[in-house]
């Protein structure tokens, strides 16, 4: 019965071609759509990691506390309540929060009072002489708020769950700052006999160990941006120079875009000139300067890193901007101009040049508004590729941190991050860095996926 | 305005160490207000002339005047020209208005309101000041045509050069140009220099036409000196349409001033200077289509190939014999001449050309004396 | 020399000179300079003195840079083939005509432009021994019931459905795409309607491989290399699909029409029209893709202690390492002499492409 149906339906199917084009569409889709899966898929999750506390727990979990409304309501009050800042938090003097939490358990003889502390630990990594938190901020008593006398909840020990039924009681407590420093941070312990576990809390804590007796808060006043980003705002806040005190990410941003602006500026520069010279003039040695130039593209920059490298530390521009944005050989560019300034027909220069114009009027009044595409794809290309450069900047950037650009800044996370498995923060400072190219990708698209290959190929 | 003199100009590229000439020694002198066209098939060196009077080409050797005063060195815009191209080369992304201005924009000595009225000018004399605000690309070929020429006159050029100008036009459009171009001559009365490879665009046009071919002038002279009497015979094949008919013609014998010949078996007596000439030697006969005429009987026998009709004529293209070239009759229209009639053609002695085995026409006593030249030819 | 043309090359020379004086700076005095320090014993800080080719005999002993050389070799041989047959197959798919292939190739392109020090990181992540990858297999191989039950009920689909074809004597084709998508929507049912019984118990497993931390080798290459690999390919692969894909767009559709009226199939029109057309722009991909592949290093550098040296170490990575070794002394020499040793070995796998291209060309 069953088969005369599907038969049935067969038979429609294989009738018509049309079927088989939808068909062949259908796979062509499915098909796509794994591999935007694959490519972008790749970047949500390491995304979605890079939100969590602990980038390194339940990696495929893809549900987390930062992305759950009710946390961000906490985090939201919480911020609210300590220093009348929503999206940064923080807790002032004189300010205090309210905290809640819920413990369950199997019996009600079972479930004691948690103890609430506030750790002796530094409220930055990087400013070691910052007062303690825990000297200044006091936690009030516990109060029971609530009881339940039936719940289910889950008993999580390793990867093992346990479905159980038993009590849960709410207690309720503040945290008061006593001192004069405000803070940007407050992290919080709870401490509790084995067995008894958290269920709910005004703000999920950000890691349950000892088995599930310690649960820590790294931060119990963090405002929703602060919470939801906290590795993000903990990449740019953290990680200071040890000299000023600033925040290196920002001078590493800062140091990128500078290093990119000028590197574009002075690539366009050469490449005008220079494709414009070998594109239309004979000059003694022009033939020799094109192959020269087509030569060092094929040769490995190792070849070449050291020669360079002593040029700068003679003249005494290592670890200088100036150092990453000079050593610039612009021979690709230089092609494309070329290539580009060789379609512009002849006889316009020619007419230019009949009209009274020198070269340097024709290339600016004649030939730059006519390269509009090629300058751009310079530009934008450029620009990309200066930001993401790292072999050059990593031999002539070496110290203080504070010179280096993103991608060496990086790897310095990486090496002094990666150790702890923070990589929450790692990949946080990835996406950050990305950011800047992403957009100019967002606007420019058509120069990367048109102009970039149709020049390419035809060279 | 001014004068132009070519004095033994001489240009040479050399590549890979191979030096080639392009121009060879050329002697040309171009007078104040005349309107000179170059003309002469593709690779006879039309548009180097052009350009090296233009400046966009270096001089190999010989001096280049204007006005008795010596050029070589100078660059373009100091040699005071105005110049179109045959693309136009108008800048693809300024407005007309820009287009025309460039000029003036660039020799920086008018101030804006000045420059606006000179434009203002030209466009409306050339009719374009509608067209001012468009770019390039929005204009037809006969309107871009128009703009090339007002960026070429706004600068009033002592000498003004066009390079092939019309042939990215239509035939229609080509002919309205062609009239216009003379009218502006007429207006402006400036020196002209026009390169073709068109020979009725040069028969139309010029005041004197210069035939150029391979490197060297063939011929310098009037349209109708050109027609009329040719200095070679590469001038008569490329001069006139249809071409000339050329035939091979056996000296018989000779007298003084006329020479016995026999073409095609047919014998034709011809008055001519015979200086230098022998009896047996082999010439060529010259013959216009249409100093050709169909006759009762005698002269060439032929049998109609192909017949073109035109409407007012019908060109014949006859078989005369079977190793030789169609001879091509022209006659009236009306004609009542089949394909494959037979038919006769009268040759009339005095119409027709002489040129020795080097292709230097053979100077006829008759021929100038009989068609009055309106002659200011020019005169070495 | 009249005025004009010893004006132009005045000018030509002025306005070449900046990118002459870069291209000489750093470019020939460079290349001379490495020549130079490839026969001497230049440490960075004392005067070099001529060692003859005691720097390349050196090398050659030396283990890390055999480990190098042949690390850099197979990854450029593995990364260009896998790179060019993926870019390549990619470009004919996305090449047609269909709703929302903009989006496609933007979503495709982002690896591409992203930092290698940010993919790096974040493939670094990937491949811990507690990150995503591992935890995804983990995930697999938990429910490794249900997918049993997916992969058998398609075959047992498929082979009913073409049973049922054959049996009502209808001419079937194995690979009929309709055929293919209704046997995968089925089983996907059969799946689902198992769901909740003990057929499809997910249990637990724990897949935990070292990726990067490792000395083992898979095949010829460390296990490292192969997840650089892994990676590289992942952001190569956009960018010469692009190149691929110009192509594809420029390839005359009149040759498929001619070729669908002979009766060739799909698969012989790629073979017979779309890959020979598309010759000139393979010839680019390889060469971009070997020149880029023999010069590895961002993401080696950026591995780190993540990974032995041994298991990551390519040529450019050598040099590096020779002329910058952590808390060691610069061997200026050494670092020249296979900087040398890796220019030559691009020069000559650019050259022979070349001889090959025009083989191909004279051939065409």
């Amino acid at each position: 019965m069953v088969n005369e149906k599907v038969a049935g339906a067969l038979n429609a199917l294989g009738q018509a071609d049309t079927r088989r084009f939808l068909a062949r569409m259908a796979w062509l889709y499915l098909f796509l759509l794994v591999l935007a899966t694959v490519t972008l898929g790749v970047f949500c999750v390491a995304f979605v990691a890079s939100l969590k506390e602990d980038a390194l727990t339940n990696p495929t979990e893809l549900s987390i506390n930062q992305l759950q409304p009710s946390s961000w309501k906490g985090a939201w009050s919480l911020g609210n309540a300590g220093a009348d800042d929503a999206w940064f938090g923080g807790l002032a003097p004189g300010r205090e929060v309210v905290f809640e939490v819920t413990y369950a358990n199997q019996s009600l003889e079972q479930l004691v009072e948690p103890v609430v502390k506030i750790p002796k630990r530094r409220s930055s990594i990087a400013q070691p002489s910052a007062p303690e938190v825990s000297a200044q901020v006091a936690v009030g008593s516990l109060q029971l708020l609530r009881e339940n006398a039936q719940v289910l909840y889950d008993e999580v020990s390793g990867t093992k769950v346990t479905p159980r039924q038993g009590v849960s009681r709410t207690w309720r407590f503040t945290l008061h700052h006593r001192g004069a420093t405000p803070f940007d941070q407050v992290p919080m312990v709870i401490e509790v006999p084995k067995g008894q576990v958290l269920i709910e809390s005004t703000l999920p804590a950000s890691r349950i160990e000892r088995r599930g007796r310690v649960a820590s808060w790294r931060n119990v006043v963090p405002g929703l941006l602060t919470y939801v980003f906290g590795n993000y705002v903990r990449v740019i806040d953290d990680a200071r120079s040890l000299t000023t005190g600033d925040s290196l990410f920002m001078s590493w941003t800062f140091n990128s875009f500078f290093i990119a602006v000028f590197k574009v500026v002075l690539t366009l520069i050469i490449a005008c000139l220079g494709g414009y010279a070998l594109a239309r003039f004979q000059f003694p040695g022009s033939r020799l300067i094109f192959y020269t130039m087509l030569f060092s593209m094929m040769v490995p920059g190792q070849v070449l890193f050291i020669s360079n490298y002593l040029v700068f530390r003679d003249i005494g521009l290592l670890n200088t901007p100036w150092a990453v944005i000079t050593a610039v050989v612009a021979s690709a560019q230089v092609l494309i101009m070329k290539q580009f300034f060789e379609g512009i027909p002849r006889e316009i220069e020619e007419a230019a040049i009949v009209d009274g114009a020198n070269p340097f009027t024709i290339l600016t009044t004649i030939f730059l508004p006519l390269s509009r595409p090629a300058l751009a794809s310079v530009t934008i290309l450029g620009f990309q590729g200066a930001w993401n450069d790292f072999f050059w900047p990593l031999v002539v950037l070496t110290s203080p941190a504070e010179s280096y650009t993103l991608p060496v800044g990086l790897l310095s996370l990486r090496n002094v991050y990666g150790i702890a498995g923070d990589w929450g923060m790692i990949l946080a400072g990835s996406f950050l860095s990305t950011i800047p190219v992403l957009l100019i990708f967002i606007f420019f698209q058509r120069y990367f996926v048109e102009n970039d290959t149709s020049s390419a190929v035809k060279g | 305005m001014s004068s132009i003199t070519f004095q033994k100009v001489t240009k040479q590229y050399s590549k890979a160490g191979e030096s080639k000439t392009v121009i060879d020694a050329v002697d040309l002198l171009i007078d104040d207000g005349e309107f000179t066209v170059f003309v002469g098939p593709s690779g006879c060196g039309k548009s180097t002339m052009l350009r090296m009077v233009a400046g966009l080409e270096s001089i190999t050797d010989g001096e280049l005047l204007f006005d008795g005063e010596r050029v070589n060195m100078l660059s373009p815009s100091e040699r005071g020209i105005g110049m179109v191209f045959q693309s136009y080369a108008l800048y693809p992304h300024m407005s007309v208005r820009d287009n025309i201005g460039f000029p003036l924009r660039m020799a920086g000595k008018l101030s804006k309101a000045e420059m606006k009225n000179a434009i203002d000018d030209v466009a409306d004399m050339l009719e374009i000041e509608h067209l001012l605000e468009h770019k390039p690309g929005q204009l037809s070929g006969g309107q871009r045509q128009r703009v090339a020429i007002g960026r070429a006159l706004v600068r009033k050029p002592r000498v003004f050069l066009l390079d092939e100008p019309l042939s990215n036009l239509d035939t229609a459009l080509r002919v309205r140009m062609r009239l216009q171009l003379a009218e502006y001559h007429k207006k402006l009365g400036c020196t002209i220099i026009y390169v073709t490879h068109d020979q009725t665009e040069a028969m139309t046009l010029a005041d004197k036409v210069v035939v150029l071919n391979g490197g060297h002038i063939e011929q310098v002279g009037s349209p109708r000196e050109l027609y009329e009497s040719p200095a070679t015979r590469f001038v008569a094949e490329f001069i006139g349409s249809p071409k000339m008919n050329l035939l091979n013609a056996k000296v018989m014998s000779l007298s003084p001033s006329v020479a016995m010949l026999s073409v095609l078996g047919v014998p034709l007596s011809i008055e001519t200077d015979t200086r230098g000439l022998v009896p047996g030697q082999t010439l060529s006969l010259g013959l216009r289509p249409e100093d050709l005429a169909l006759g009762p009987a005698g002269g060439i026998a032929g049998q109609v190939m192909e017949r073109e009709y035109m409407g007012p004529e019908s060109l014949l293209y006859l078989s005369v014999r079977e190793d030789s070239e169609p001879l091509l009759v022209r006659c009236p229209g009306s004609t009542e001449v089949g394909k494959d009639e037979r038919v006769h053609v009268q040759i009339n002695p005095e119409r027709c050309y002489l040129f020795d085995d080097q292709g230097r026409a053979i100077p006829r006593s008759v021929m100038p004396s009989k068609r009055a030249v309106n002659s200011q030819a020019f005169a070495e | 020399m009249s005025a004009t043309s010893s004006h132009r090359s005045f000018y030509g020379l002025i306005l070449v000179a900046p990118f002459l004086v870069t291209l000489l700076v750093f470019f020939v005095y460079a290349l001379i300079r490495a020549l130079v320090y490839s026969f001497t014993d230049y440490n960075l800080f004392n005067e070099p003195e001529f060692v003859g080719l005691e720097n390349f005999l050196g090398i050659l002993k030396d283990k890390l840079f055999v480990t190098a050389f042949f690390n850099t070799v197979l990854f450029a041989v593995i990364v260009t083939s896998l790179q060019t047959l993926l870019a390549l197959g990619l470009a004919v798919v996305i090449g047609g005509n269909f709703f929302g292939k903009q989006f496609f190739r933007v979503a495709f392109y982002v690896p591409s432009i992203l930092s290698s020090a940010a993919v790096t990181l974040v493939f670094i992540w990937f491949y811990q021994n507690n990150g995503f990858l591992n935890g995804f297999l983990s995930d697999l191989v938990s429910h490794r019931r249900s997918l049993w039950i997916l992969i058998a009920g398609f075959i047992f689909w498929w082979i009913a459905l073409v049973a049922i074809y054959a049996l009502r004597g209808r001419a079937v084709n194995w690979f009929d795409p309709a055929l293919l998508l209704l046997s995968g929507f089925l089983s996907l049912l059969l799946c689902w309607g198992l769901s909740g019984s003990e057929f499809t118990t997910a249990e637990e497993a724990v897949v935990s491989v070292n990726w990067l931390g490792t000395q083992e080798y898979f095949g010829p290459l460390p296990r490292t290399m192969w997840a650089i690999v892994l990676q590289n390919i992942f952001t190569t692969v956009p960018t010469f699909m692009l190149l691929f894909l110009a192509g594809v767009q420029g390839i005359p559709k009149d040759l498929y029409e001619a070729a669908t009226i002979d009766g060739a199939s799909r698969w012989r029109q790629f073979l017979h029209i779309t890959v020979p057309q598309l010759a000139p722009v393979t010839y680019v991909v390889v060469t971009f893709g070997v020149i880029g592949t023999l010069q590895m290093f961002d993401q080696v550098a950026l591995m780190g202690e993540a990974a032995p040296l041994e298991s990551r170490v390519t040529l450019a990575y050598y040099v590096y390492h020779s002329a910058f070794p952590p808390g060691g002394q610069p061997h200026v020499g050494i670092a020249s002499a296979s900087a040398l040793i890796l220019a030559a070995i691009t020069l000559a796998v650019v050259y022979l492409q070349k001889l090959m291209g025009v083989r191909e060309k004279a051939n065409g």
